[in-house]
């Protein structure tokens, strides 16, 4: 399978010493849904800024679809690699949703009738239609999240990263923000997703990196690394409610590496039955 | 209507109904509430509900901040929020925002502490006294000279929690405060929020959506949505109810275990509200599972 | 010019002796040497003023900052020197040229050094010792408080719009003009809801509920800060007075030979 994104080696720093990345590998494969956690500081966003040229190595490199970062500018590589911020107001200007939509296309210089029909495919599927001639600012925040990724789906980047979506958001936008980016995921798209949200994690993905001060500390399957002790606690993470339980009743026989709440019920239905000698 | 001058409520709600200026729905639809000192009530709810807007008239912002239309009442231990503004009632309400960046507004913890207290006129010395308290309550002797851009993000909430806690207010509203925040910020969040509650007796009114954190301590649960409180209770019958269900809210995941298991036929001794509670029943059903266990 | 402009004006907690100063001390400081900046527009007199203010600087131990700033206005600098090299009213262009730079580069220099080592609610206590109005030192002090904050939101808007293809660098001046519009407008309406924000909780703080507000700190000048006082006068009276005594005043007047035209 080809590779979408390439980090070798990566050492970062904004002020000269204080090294915010030391040494990040890791290869993110096409189509690949991987999720990246870590606690606040521990380098999460400063390295998916790397993706898409925003920052570039202070040493070692980072790769996009085969092409070195280095040479490329952030409008070069952002044709590939589409950036949610965590913030949606930090990007809403225009006039009305459909020139928001619009703005990356024709920055990109797509002619009029793509940029057409690109908006009209990205406002049905963000359900945004009815809001399609109002002002973005005018929305309630929900709605201009919406917004903000509508704008992004826009331009049909095969990569696309998502800086904590679920911050602030309730149950039901959650589980939409679950849908879509399991949506993305079967159309072949390779999405990263920052969070710190473990239970969103534990529900959604099957490969997680954590990173803490800098560094990767764990790089694999949701089970293996989100029922490790070590590792959670490297990390300064708390373990998803479930993992905790199944921790708690490690000696009366639960296994530790529950994450699920299936998993669990049927663990100590076990554990029950077993103690009544069937 | 008659005026209250002492009342046994610490908060009463009565028949309020709000709109912002400028809007045409309601914000909120009809509330009524009474809250006793020293409960500590978790409020949840879908986006909108109208959960930060019933913050905002525990303490005056609404209406005097925020202009609309507003009908029924509010008393603050008797007294109505519509005589009184909200720096009048910061004496008996405090509150705490999600961002900490728009709530602290000073270059060090020390004179961030002392600046609701200056507001306030108050002497020097009664000052002094009450930053060194805080500074020592909750921990930030060695951050006093530290600016809030230099500290992280749980301690800069920790900050705004000790600088309104400083001016004494017996009723503390805390609208999604650890929504910024990492999970274990989080969690020493909201376990320091308990702490204030069970040791200073402070009534707690916590807007949250994390109720996996949030919940264990709470002596009482409410659910809103469109403005309306759906159900006002005990957190283990509310949590378990089915408009929780319907709402479409955060159900902690331990929740979901217990319910199942009932499914499977076995029932623990009490509806879990954290992992610890979980692993406790379960040991409990095992030592005892003979009379617990339904075949 | 990029946004590294305000590092030499954001407060950068240290503990040399400038820093210890009673403000209304440091603000002395700032008026009077602002005063003789201006006063002066010849090359010897700026020149010594601004040699003054790095040896200030470096015995703070803030050149790092300083040095960001005065690097960030190196071109407006240049712009100046040439615009009065070529414009210039007066008659000897190239002194007049320089005089301006140099007081440019100085004024920056002081200005810098002060809100280096002020604190927001420093400068605002100051302003309010000096008798003006607790509403507007407060809203002064929350405009520098917020800077920062401002500075990193404008970073991020920056990326957000580089990340959907906006290209800053690219187009004539009228293009790039255009561009500006995608930055401000999501900046301004950040701020403005911002502004709300911190409006409803500093209400929840108490904020105007006394006429009479307390403080936490009292201020008492210290020996440091008259002996500096001192100093500050005594070193702007010889700088003016040997302007104008001569043998002094030869060198203190002393004006850059005519450019050939």
């Amino acid at each position: 399978m080809a590779v979408a994104i390439e980090v070798n080696d990566l050492y970062f720093y904004y002020e000269r010493g204080k090294y915010v990345l030391k040494g990040i590998n890791l290869t993110v494969r096409d189509g690949e849904m991987v999720a990246i956690m870590g606690n606040n500081g521990a380098g999460k966003t400063t390295l998916i800024k790397h993706f898409n040229g925003l920052l570039k190595p202070i040493r070692g490199s980072v790769k996009v679809k085969g092409r070195d970062t280095k040479g490329l500018s952030v409008a070069e590589l952002a044709r590939t690699v589409g950036l949610v911020f965590q913030n949606p107001d930090h990007q809403l200007f225009a006039e009305t949703v459909e020139e928001e939509l619009a703005f990356a296309l024709r920055n990109f210089g797509y002619p009029e009738d793509i940029v057409k029909r690109r908006v009209e495919w990205a406002l049905t599927l963000m359900d945004l239609r009815k809001y399609r001639h109002r002002s973005p600012l005018s929305l309630s925040g929900g709605e201009r999240k919406r917004v903000a990724i509508a704008s992004v789906l826009c331009y049909d980047p095969e990569i696309i990263i998502f800086d904590e979506p679920t911050i602030g958001q309730d149950y039901y936008q959650k589980q939409k923000i679950a849908q879509l980016l399991r949506m993305l995921s079967r159309q072949g798209k390779t999405v990263i997703v920052v969070t710190h949200d473990v239970e969103f994690v534990a529900e959604n993905f099957e490969r997680v990196i954590v990173m803490a001060d800098g560094k990767i500390v764990a790089d694999g399957n949701v089970r293996e690394v989100l029922t490790d002790p070590e590792v959670i606690s490297k990390s300064n993470l708390l373990p998803p409610q479930v993992t905790h339980c199944a921790w708690l009743l490690k000696d009366v026989g639960i296994s530790p590496k529950l994450i699920k709440v299936s998993e669990l019920v049927k663990e100590i239905t076990r554990l029950f039955h077993e103690h009544k000698g069937i | 209507m008659r005026t209250v001058l002492k009342s046994n409520y610490a908060i009463e709600v009565i028949n309020l109904s709000f709109k912002y200026e400028g809007t045409e729905e309601y914000a909120l639809n009809n509330v009524n509430l009474r809250i006793k000192e020293g409960e500590y009530v978790v409020i949840t709810g879908p986006s909108g509900s109208g959960k930060s807007t019933l913050c905002r008239t525990l303490n005056g912002l609404i209406p005097h901040f925020y202009r609309g239309h507003m009908e029924g009442d509010i008393r603050i231990f008797g007294i109505s929020t519509r005589a009184k503004r909200t720096h009048e009632l910061a004496r008996l309400v405090g509150m705490v925002f999600q961002e900490s960046e728009n709530q602290l507004f000073l270059s060090s913890v020390e004179r961030e502490i002392a600046f609701g207290l200056e507001n306030l006129g108050l002497p020097r010395d009664y000052i002094r006294k009450r930053v060194k308290w805080a500074l020592r309550n909750f921990k930030l002797e060695g951050l006093k000279d530290k600016a809030p851009y230099e500290l992280s993000g749980g301690q800069q909430q920790k900050v705004a929690i000790a600088s309104v806690m400083a001016m004494s207010p017996r009723i503390l509203v805390l609208d999604e405060p650890t929504s910024n925040l990492d999970p274990l910020s989080a969690f020493e969040i909201i376990a320091l929020i308990h702490q204030v509650n069970k040791a200073m007796g402070v009534t707690v009114i916590l807007v949250e959506h994390r109720l996996e954190l949030a919940l264990k301590y709470a002596t009482r649960l409410i659910l809103m949505k469109e403005g309306r409180v759906i159900t006002d209770g005990d957190p283990r019958e509310v949590i378990t109810s089915k408009e929780a269900r319907s709402l479409g809210i955060g159900i902690p995941k331990v929740v979901e275990v217990y319910k199942r298991l009932k499914e499977e036929g076995i029932e623990l001794p009490r509806i879990p509200l954290s992992s610890e509670e979980l692993a406790l029943g379960v040991r409990g059903c095992l030592a005892t599972y003979g009379s617990s266990y339904r075949g | 010019m990029s946004i590294r402009v305000f590092e030499g004006f954001k407060f950068k907690p240290k503990d040399t002796y400038f820093y210890k100063l009673d403000p209304r001390v440091k603000m002395s400081f700032l008026i009077v040497y602002s005063i003789l900046t201006l006063y002066f527009s010849t090359v010897v007199p700026l020149s010594i003023l601004f040699l003054f203010s790095v040896v200030i600087v470096v015995s703070n131990r803030v050149a790092k900052e300083w040095g960001r700033t005065l690097r960030a206005v190196a071109l407006l600098s240049l712009v100046i020197f040439s615009f009065n090299l070529l414009f210039g009213a007066k008659g000897n262009k190239l002194n007049y040229a320089s005089s301006m730079t140099l007081r440019f580069l100085t004024l920056t220099s002081f200005f810098s050094i002060f809100f280096l080592t002020t604190t927001p609610e420093e400068l605002s206590e100051a302003l309010l010792l000096i008798g003006i109005p607790y509403e507007y030192t407060f809203m002064f002090m929350m405009a520098m408080r917020f800077i920062p904050t401002l500075a990193r939101d404008f970073q991020t808007i920056i990326d957000a719009q580089r990340s959907r293809g906006l290209e800053l660098e690219k187009g004539n001046f009228v293009q790039r003009a255009r561009k500006l519009l995608p930055l401000l407008i999501p900046l301004i309406v950040l701020e403005i809801r911002r502004s709300v924000l911190i409006a409803e909780a500093l209400e929840a703080r108490g904020f105007g509920t006394s006429a009479k507000r307390s403080t936490l700190k009292e201020y008492r000048l210290s020996k440091v800060d008259l002996y500096l006082l001192f100093l500050t006068i005594t070193f702007a009276t010889s700088l003016i007075l040997s302007s104008k005594l001569p043998p002094y005043s030869e060198i203190m007047n002393y004006r850059l030979p005519e450019l050939v035209p």
